[in-house]
């Protein structure tokens, strides 16, 4: 029995536009990825029209029962630590603030006035555009 | 001599698809949130008291009890300029979200400046 079997060459001429496209979709999706850690704790940001984009800062972490996080440190006493020698290394670093929607809003006033005592400023909150 | 294109196929395949699963496309955006010490001491707070209390009841505008839109008229004849810091103090039982659609609601009636205020126990 004889198969017949498509020509080499044809079959070369057929994968170049794919590797093409490949290629651009490579690119594509190298160019617009962004590679964030995922949140150590289960956190759901906020809702908010505000379109100001997401800066490249590290994130500090408000969960929805008041634990605190930041550059895998958990725990109040331990964060608030280690932000103030972050504070130290970075200085007038930007800071985002991922707090969940449900946390207490008394627990983020409270958070954000301890931030302005070690010296942070320049909080932005991340939100979810709605 | 031709080199076979199978190999960097199959690479380029898997950079593909590595980086579709691993990009995050979500419309995260940012609010900026201030504490009223460092606001204070950059911009010495002006004119009429503004302090609108939330509670999970609804919002008060230096004690009186009104709806969010009278809120927002009344804050306008307050201020002398729109930039005026306005002092936003949660109550026991506020959500994040409930205090960020306010902040939200302020921004977008054009005061951008809303400083959070601890409530003194």
């Amino acid at each position: 029995m004889k198969l017949n079997r498509p020509e080499r060459d044809r079959m070369d001429i057929g994968l170049v536009p794919m590797i093409n496209v490949v290629f651009l979709l490579l690119i594509f999706f190298l160019m617009t990825a962004r590679l964030v850690p995922p949140p150590p704790m289960d956190i759901l940001a906020p809702e908010a029209n505000s379109e100001a984009a997401r800066r490249d800062a590290d994130t500090l972490y408000l969960s929805r029962t008041g634990t605190l996080a930041f550059n895998a440190v958990t725990g109040e006493a331990a964060v608030m630590d280690a932000l103030a020698q972050w504070t130290q290394t970075c200085v007038a670093c930007p800071l985002d603030l991922m707090a969940d929607q449900g946390a207490s809003a008394r627990d983020l006033t409270a958070l954000l006035s301890q931030l302005g005592a070690i010296g942070v400023e320049n909080i932005a909150l991340v939100t979810v555009q709605k | 001599m031709r080199p076979s294109l199978t190999p960097m196929i199959d690479v380029v395949f898997l950079l593909l698809v590595f980086f579709m699963l691993a990009a995050q496309y979500s419309r995260e955006a940012t609010l900026t949130v201030r504490a009223t010490p460092q606001s204070i001491s950059n911009t010495p707070y002006v004119g009429p008291p503004r302090l609108v209390d939330v509670t999970p009841e609804g919002l008060l505008l230096n004690g009186v009890n009104m709806p969010r839109d009278a809120v927002t008229a009344q804050l306008s004849t307050l201020m002398e300029a729109p930039t005026d810091t306005i002092l936003v103090r949660a109550a026991q039982g506020v959500s994040v979200q409930t205090l960020v659609d306010l902040l939200d609601h302020f921004t977008d009636a054009g005061f951008p400046n809303a400083a959070l205020v601890e409530a003194r126990e």
